[in-house]
């Protein structure tokens, strides 16, 4: 995908800014999902992850009214200021040292050697929490969120080389960190939007 | 593409051919990239177990919540609404408007007379033929 595509939400967006009822309410279905499960897969924490949602939407009504389609892809302009919000959390966290940091341990397999999809999910999630936040980025922009390269690497302020090599290294490194389930893991092709 | 690309793309976007850069993706069939990628098949699993881990979608709440704070097409009233049903309920709406028109044609002559501007003297001319007022309209 290409920044050069028209932006498919440009309308919407500006009948929103408008005050469109059904432009918001179909905003809102297409993008609230994708928001919301970006702040939970960077920030790990449900609630957090929809205080991250509303914040970012509250930006989004803002800017709606003033939208000048042609310059960034609202998708791609959601996307950046979702993370930064999220960059926000992240600070604050290293900031404020906690009594009990949040339970996020990855054990390993369970005795049982579980291959449910829930165990499967929660030790993605730890082992993800614990990339560098770069590599976290561009693994959930890419993976989870399917932006193409050029948008994933615009959302991150970088290049599609720089974009490459951050993503490469952290796969790498959650290959080996959960190679106990690559034997076991289901590899029948999903289907993608 | 070269094995080497095919290998790089592989490791950084994964197995699935759907993800990689689109001006690339046409070039890279997942046969090829099997072939050129020892990591290929590590590579197909973990994203099989990526995408197990689903995130819950958005309560009911949290919509209600965004739509709310989202902006409201402003109605502006109409700054004369008050006085349409009046006029309406007197039966005195056409009246006015027929009062209007004849006052205009009836006192627009009269300025010309009084050394109203010259660009109304088409306007006058018209005026006085549809009163009748003859040639001496516009004359001083």
């Amino acid at each position: 995908m290409t920044d050069r595509a028209p932006d498919p939400d440009a309308e919407l967006v500006i009948a929103a800014g408008r005050g469109e009822a059904a432009a918001v309410r179909s905003l809102v279905t297409r993008k609230l999902g994708r928001i919301l499960a970006l702040a939970h897969r960077m920030l790990g924490d449900a609630g957090e992850a929809e205080d991250v949602a509303q914040e970012t939407f509250v930006k989004a009504w803002k800017a709606a009214a003033h939208w000048r389609p042609g310059k960034a892809r609202f998708d791609t302009w959601l996307h950046r200021v979702a993370l930064n919000l999220c960059y926000d959390r992240l600070r604050r966290r290293r900031e404020t040292p906690v009594a009990c940091p949040p339970e996020r341990a990855d054990d390993g397999p369970g005795p049982e050697a579980s291959l449910f999809a829930k165990d499967i999910a929660r030790r993605v999630d730890a082992r993800l929490m614990a990339l560098p936040p770069r590599q976290r980025e561009a693994i959930v922009l890419c993976h989870y969120q399917e932006l193409g390269n050029i948008e994933a690497a615009a959302a991150m302020g970088l290049g599609v080389e720089a974009l490459e090599s951050l993503l490469a290294r952290g796969r790498r490194t959650l290959r080996a960190q959960l190679a106990d389930l690559m034997h076991d893991a289901p590899v029948a092709k999903r289907s993608r939007p | 593409m070269t094995r080497e690309r095919i290998a790089a793309l592989v490791a950084a976007y994964g197995a699935d051919t759907r993800r990689w850069p689109a001006d690339e993706r046409e070039q890279g069939s997942p046969l090829a990239a099997a072939e050129a990628s020892a990591d290929f098949a590590s590579m197909r699993r973990l994203d099989a177990i990526l995408d197990a881990w689903v995130t819950p979608a958005p309560s009911t709440a949290l919509r209600a919540a965004v739509i709310a704070a989202a902006p409201r097409r402003q109605e502006r009233p109409d700054p004369l609404h008050w006085l349409a049903p009046t006029l309406s309920a007197l039966g005195l709406g056409g009246a006015c408007a027929a009062a209007g028109v004849a006052a205009g044609l009836v006192f627009a002559p009269l300025e010309i007379r009084d050394g109203g501007p010259a660009g109304n003297s088409s306007f006058a001319e018209g005026a006085s033929l549809l009163l009748g007022a003859g040639s001496d309209l516009g004359e001083g």
